[in-house]
């Protein structure tokens, strides 16, 4: 019995001291001190346009500290909270806040605890933009190797949330190779991926239904490759290619990546045909990454002349070219026009995208070569298709080292998602930014992850991040299914 | 009473011996394969990396694993963990068969289960988490076989197997068959078989219909994975797509040893000496089966790459002494080893040779030569392609584990590059180990400071033979690379031993000749002795002028020594049998019958 009092009261004393030292610690005072310039924080989300159904914007000190606080201020209402080193905002209320300044500007201040003094920083601005970001995102999630494929998946992540899941993993698909899911922008439900193996083939989603076609034929070098959509989601643009991988020796450089050879094709899905044109497979040049526009009477690709390979690599530029097609007759033009002249820039081009309206080519730019992850110089450029101005946009593509390059439109066409390799080189991530009416864009900003130190300890890349307006309706299972079963075959239809 | 002290005394001595053998086996006669086990795999101390791999089914196992074989890195711990591990094995396997049947006659063969793991675990393949997952397992049945009265044993069979399967994985599998045929025993023993009879019929209807529906319900709810990998999950065998014959031997053994122990009479009355018989069969059985497991060509190269990646090339000479290269990613190692103890020109047809095999290895679709390709590419100074190898080596282990040797390396070439961001995400991660912390705090000191790398005797090393000007890297043309990389550094002697060494071995005079101008150029003492043979040997062929032949910066003893190789070797059609005493070690001898 006595000892039970003797452990209860020694018990007491416990709790009366830790209470006495955590009031103590409450009621300490603090120094305060003002800071210029904004706070060293990561991800750097200062001053950026954001989307009203984005993701809490969590982020983390970068500097040592005891403690950060944060107070989010709109005109109708303000969202304060701390941490020790991490800002993790309630995903209630941040949403609540967003959409109740839509169009408005919200004023972010940041305090850091260090040493006893309170920093407060200058404040910056997040602009909640009027037009949504479309909610699905789909990335392939691999380690940034070389030729070597390890585990690799498809995911799709909710933009306004946290919420990610798999729709193909190779895991259970003997290891098969997976890429390229692209979206129709014009045809909420469609896209596509590839599956490289020997019962692999190219996966057509289409609201769901899954058909998997395998595009090899007799008459074309290789399979489907580089494709988009037809506006109608009747046919899909294919490149055909020999993609031939070179290790580089300086330090600066890692692979290059290039073709010997390449031409266009067109897979038709309600025939299982695949056509061409003698324009967009000319033997003595090399056509890839085929866009349609957004009427679908025009295809969009990169052309550039045969060179000798590797030797000559660096004169291996391509244009940015047109030509007119006919979806009723399958038959294309007989005219290129050419929209960038590598010569004329001295660059080469890769990966047009229009935007869903129409208004706007998107393409990556950098010094030579066809595949741009690599390149550190790889740029984003927008070019209006009404005037042809060509904008270099600043505020994608400024004080980066690293390569710009796969990016994809939102179905508003007011928002664009790319892969960028500018925090350290090796390990792509998805970044968003947002056009304004003239074209200009906003300063890109990484996705939003539950826990902001997430991007440190995560060794994959998010490699072709692609928007959707819908949810893409099938899972791993069904891919699973999919790869047991026989790939349709296409048959080559010559035009002349 | 003496006898019972001698079999009790046999029965320590067995359990001793056990021990005693692995701990011997695996620190002394087979080590090398221990620590090249550990670094294949990266533990991280970290609450989230625990999470990651726990949260799985069989992710337990798979965590105790390997923070077990992080210990590997120290000599004799990972014997000590394996002996330890397998003598709990064998415990564990007696205390259940003991109660089934506990005739000391029967004992040894409560060693064979463990007997037959040690021999698994001599194979690359099968892993220490899948003695941890049948350990679990039957530890799991122990304590079920303790728990009295029927009702609760049945009522907690359902939550313990699923509790295996979720902490061990497949073994659940082990621990529900033996549950059942527990329950068959007692009663038979009891002789209530009519009596319990629907209430263990149906309870062994249920128990069989959780072992198949658990990956069922895993697979369809939970987690989508192959059908295989639900039941087994991949911590049995590092080839996640197959289950090997000798793991299903394995997991059948603890059913047969467990009917054999009920079927065998339980005393035997005449003599207790009859224990003798198993035990020896048991010492027989471990021998024989360790002998037929192990494999010593492997050993040996994990041998040469364990002193080539701890810097030991002295040692990985002396270790040639015993055992010569027998293939060419040992003789790469060697080659190495030479080339950076200086000794290339001077040693390397002392032993067997293959042509330019024996000095690069290619590209293959494997982690093994990649991985030890990278040592060759990093030392030679091509980062780049060192850096490749590494991470495609990452990206091809079996069992999708990243190889903590291979994230060091990526670490070490990104900070050559200067890429400092990258090689401070993969410190990061090094931080987090145990045996790598220290080096990862020590490494993280360079970042950002270029005169402390420029003076790191390696990465400075490094820093001044890497390319200059861009070109590409193909290790099925290395004469170019190396080539390039003297045009820019001629300095460089490993490069040039490289080099020259790649013409001899595939018998090019007049490439090898071509670069004999820069090896005046270079700061040799003396002429490596190969390089002298060749010269004396090509300059012979070219002409026969005496003058120009005196000429030729070659000792006396190497000319006298030509001579004299030369007189039997035009003299005698049995010249290759006659020269093998004497001149087997020269180039001459390669250049002629190699």
């Amino acid at each position: 019995m006595q000892d039970m009092l003797k452990i209860r009261k020694n018990i007491q004393i416990i709790v009366v001291t830790f209470l006495f030292l955590a009031v103590s610690n409450s009621c300490q005072s603090y120094v305060s001190e003002n800071v210029s310039g904004h706070p060293d924080i990561y991800p750097d989300y200062t001053n950026i346009v954001i989307p009203f159904n984005i993701a809490p914007l969590n982020f983390m000190s970068n500097d040592t500290i005891n403690r950060i606080r944060v107070r989010v201020v709109g005109q109708h209402s303000e969202l304060t909270t701390s941490g020790s080193k991490k800002i993790q905002f309630s995903m209630r209320r941040f949403k609540r806040l967003l959409h109740g300044h839509i169009g408005d500007t919200l004023k972010v201040e940041v305090q850091k605890l260090k040493d006893g003094v309170w920093y407060s920083y200058e404040r910056f601005w997040w602009f909640v933009a009027q037009q949504p970001v479309d909610n699905y995102l789909t990335y392939r999630l691999i380690e940034p190797a070389y030729e070597v494929w390890n585990k690799l998946n498809i995911s799709q992540r909710e933009v306004s949330s946290f919420s990610e899941r798999i729709l193909a993993d190779n895991n259970l698909t003997d290891g098969a190779c997976m890429n390229c899911h692209i979206s129709n922008v014009h045809n909420a439900g469609q896209s596509f991926f590839h599956m490289r193996h020997a019962k692999g083939g190219t996966v057509i989603n289409q609201h769901g239904e899954l058909r998997k076609i395998d595009t090899r034929t007799d008459s074309t070098m290789s399979p489907g490759i580089y494709g988009n959509w037809h506006p109608s989601g009747r046919y899909i643009a294919f490149s055909t290619n020999v993609i031939i991988p070179e290790f580089h020796s300086h330090p600066d450089k890692r692979m290059l990546v290039y073709d010997t050879a390449s031409d266009l094709i067109v897979l038709d899905l309600e025939t299982n045909e695949v056509f061409s044109s003698p324009m967009i497979s000319r033997p003595d040049r090399m056509e890839t990454f085929p866009e349609f526009s957004t009427d679908g009477k025009t295809l969009y690709f990169c052309v550039a002349d045969t060179v000798l390979l590797p030797t000559d690599y660096k004169k291996l530029k391509y244009s940015l070219c047109s030509i007119s097609f006919d979806p009723e007759t399958r038959t294309f033009g007989n005219v290129i026009d050419t929209l960038f002249c590598s010569e004329y820039y001295d660059k080469t081009v890769s990966q047009p995208r229009v935007s869903p309206n129409g208004q706007y080519l998107m393409f990556t730019v950098f010094d030579y070569g066809t595949f741009p992850i690599w390149h550190p110089d790889a740029r984003l450029y927008l070019m209006d298709l009404e005037t042809g101005d060509i904008g270099k946009m600043p505020e994608v593509n400024k004080d980066i080292n690293y390569s710009n390059s796969h990016h994809s439109w939102s179905s508003n066409s007011r928002w664009f998602v790319f892969a960028s390799k500018r925090d350290n080189g090796m390990f792509g991530k998805p970044y968003f930014s947002w056009l304004d009416e003239n074209g200009n864009a906003s300063k890109p900003f990484v996705l939003p992850q539950r826990d902001p130190e997430f991007y440190d300890y995560f060794y994959k890349s998010f490699n072709i991040p692609e928007l959707f307006e819908e949810n893409n309706k099938f899972d791993l299972g069904d891919i699973e299914r999919l790869f047991n079963m026989e790939a349709e075959i296409v048959d080559f239809v010559k035009n002349d | 009473m003496h006898k019972f002290d001698n079999i009790a005394i046999l029965k320590k001595l067995l359990v001793v011996g056990l021990f005693v053998f692995c701990v011997v086996f695996f620190g002394i006669f087979y080590n090398y394969h221990l620590h090249f086990e550990e670094q294949l795999q990266l533990f991280l101390l970290t609450g989230w990396y625990f999470r990651d791999i726990v949260l799985v089914p069989g992710g337990f196992i798979n965590y105790l694993g390997e923070f077990f074989i992080q210990f590997y890195h120290l000599p004799f711990a990972g014997a000590i963990i394996i002996g330890v591990l397998l003598v709990l094995f064998q415990q564990l396997t007696a205390n259940i068969l003991n109660r089934v049947n506990y005739n000391p006659v029967l004992y040894p063969l409560t060693f064979i289960p463990a007997l037959n793991y040690m021999m698994l675990l001599c194979d690359e393949f099968f892993v220490l988490s899948g003695l941890i997952g049948i350990m679990f397992g039957i530890g799991v049945v122990a304590l079920y076989l303790r728990i009295p009265g029927l009702k609760i044993r049945l009522f907690l069979s359902v939550p313990l197997i699923i509790l295996v399967y979720f902490l061990s994985g497949g073994t659940y599998i082990v621990a529900g068959v033996l549950m059942i045929l527990w329950e068959i025993l007692n009663m038979v023993r009891e002789k209530s078989v009519l009596k319990n009879i629907w209430t263990n019929a149906i309870w062994i209807v249920v128990i069989i219909g959780v072992l198949i529906s658990i990956p069922l319900i895993v697979r369809n709810y939970i987690m989508l994975t192959t059908p295989l990998q639900a039941v087994v999950t991949p911590y049995y065998y590092k080839v996640v797509a197959t289950v090997p014959n000798a793991l299903m031997v394995l997991w059948s053994l603890m059913p047969i040893l467990f009917l054999i122990f009920w079927l065998f009479p339980k005393q035997f009355k005449s003599s207790h000496k009859l224990i003798f018989i198993p035990a020896t069969a048991l010492i027989v059985f471990g021998w024989y089966g360790i002998g037929q497991w192990t494999n010593m060509s492997s050993e040996r190269i994990k041998g040469y790459d364990f002193y080539i990646r701890t810097g030991q090339y002295d040692k990985a000479i002396r270790y040639a002494e015993s055992y010569p290269p027998r293939n060419n990613l040992a003789l790469c190692m060697l080659n190495l080893a030479l080339a950076k103890s200086n000794q290339l020109g001077d040693r390397m047809f002392h032993y067997q040779q293959n042509d330019i095999q024996g000095l690069f290895l290619p590209f293959q679709r494997e982690n093994v030569a990649p991985m030890l390709g990278n040592e060759i590419l990093f030392s030679l100074g091509f980062v780049n392609a060192a850096q490749r190898f590494a991470f495609e080596s990452m990206e091809t282990t079996p069992n999708l584990k990243k190889p903590v040797r291979m994230i060091k390396r990526l670490a070490e070439t990104n900070l050559v590059n200067g890429e400092y961001l990258v090689a401070e995400k993969y410190l990061n991660l090094l931080k987090n180990t145990m045996f790598y912390r220290k080096w990862a705090l020590d490494t993280d000191l360079l970042l950002h400071n270029e005169d402390l790398i420029n003076s790191h005797p390696l990465y400075g090393y490094l820093r001044n033979v890497k390319a200059q000007d861009n070109y590409f890297i193909d290790i099925e043309k290395m004469p170019e690379a190396l080539s390039f990389m003297l045009r820019e550094n001629p300095n460089n002697r490993l490069a040039f031993e490289y080099l020259c060494s790649i013409y001899l071995l595939s018998k090019n005079p007049g490439r090898f000749m071509a670069g004999m101008p820069l090896l005046m150029q270079m700061d040799y003492q003396r002429i490596p002795i190969h390089f002298q043979e060749a010269i004396y040997l090509f300059m012979t062929m070219r002409t026969d002028n005496p003058e120009v032949l005196n000429e030729v910066p070659v000792t006396d003893a190497i000319r006298n020594q030509l001579h004299q190789y030369a007189n039997i070797y035009t003299s005698y059609p049995n010249a290759k049998q006659l020269l093998q005493k004497d001149f087997a070690n020269t180039y001459w001898y390669y250049f002629h019958f190699e």
